[in-house]
């Protein structure tokens, strides 16, 4: 089991959070997250490849 | 009670090693479905920028059409079991209400979407007539796995992942444009527009106040995160079906 910070330190490296856009709080629910959940989170992340720099990348999935 | 109590235990193990802070259950598990949303938000964007998205579009709206079609039918599946639970479950009495009022807020929206495509120009009986893809299959079909196999509060992961970015009208506007549909086929489309953002501003008061266990909550993140591969899975397989044509 990681700590808190390199968990943290790890979804962010991975481009999968900015700590400036999450509370205090939730960044201290990142703690909760399983190493076996990062390593999805992560997976999907590589497989997906980086997020687009567009500032207007917020896009509707399946809309039900 | 759980008629298959390895499911459950799988998903406690996956959990052991965390220590989530007393009444904080619910939060962290919305933490984990935003980090997994915002993946899946990648997926969409890729999706929605390509160049001719005008060829790719009458294959979404099919797509799309067989999630909606699924949606209220896999709901009452797990209201079912919810209630055959309830007696003695509090997660499954919870699961059970919220099911209840939401597949009202959900009826007829097959019809509605459908009644879209007929006025985009779609034949009515071909839509009906088409059977689910594959990806449309595992994506709902994982959903009844654990709805019968684990617990039924699985699905507000799958609902919170499929609700959880809501279209804009302004973006819908824009695909009109570069599809050249006419208006009448995004009517049901821009009232969930309207409607999602308030559906899941309920699911998360919904989540947030659940009785969860440390392995429920990991039982619906891991739904959550299946619904994001699913959802990933079928804009992809859109996405090859144009290319392949080409």
């Amino acid at each position: 089991m990681s700590d808190p910070q390199s968990k943290l330190q790890r979804l962010e490296d991975a481009g999968i959070l900015e700590q400036k856009q999450f509370s205090t709080e939730e960044i201290a629910l990142v703690a909760t997250i399983t190493d076996e959940e990062i390593d999805v989170l992560v997976r999907l992340r590589q497989k997906l490849g980086a997020p687009s720099a567009d500032k207007n990348h917020i896009r509707p999935n399946f809309i039900v | 009670m759980n008629e298959v109590p390895e499911l459950r235990e799988s998903a406690r193990i996956a959990t052991h090693a965390t220590i989530v802070p007393p009444g904080q259950t619910g939060a962290a598990l919305w933490l984990k479905i935003t980090l997994a949303q915002g993946l899946l938000n990648t997926a969409a964007q890729r999706f929605w920028s390509q160049d001719d998205l005008a060829r790719v579009f009458p294959s979404f709206l099919l797509e799309l059409y067989s999630v909606v079609r699924c949606s209220v039918p896999l709901m009452a599946a797990a209201l079912e079991r919810a209630t055959e639970l309830a007696e003695t479950d509090g997660l499954a009495a919870r699961t059970a209400a919220y099911l209840k009022q939401h597949i009202e807020e959900e009826w007829n929206h097959d019809e509605w979407l459908l009644n879209d495509l007929v006025a985009g120009g779609m034949d009515r009986s071909t839509v009906l007539s088409r059977a689910p893809s594959a990806g449309v299959a595992r994506l709902v079909g994982a959903q009844y796995c654990w709805i019968r196999h684990a617990h039924p509060a699985a699905l507000f992961g799958y609902l919170a992942v499929i609700e959880g970015n809501p279209p804009l009208d302004g973006h819908l506007d824009e695909i009109q444009l570069l599809t050249g549909y006419p208006p009448e086929t995004f009517r049901c489309l821009h009232l969930h527009a309207a409607d999602d953002i308030e559906h899941l501003r309920e699911l998360r008061a919904t989540v947030m106040e659940l009785p969860l266990s440390e392995a429920d909550a990991a039982l619906i993140a891991t739904s959550a995160f299946a619904t994001v591969q699913g959802l990933v899975s079928v804009f992809e397989d859109l996405t090859k079906q144009r290319a392949n044509r080409e």
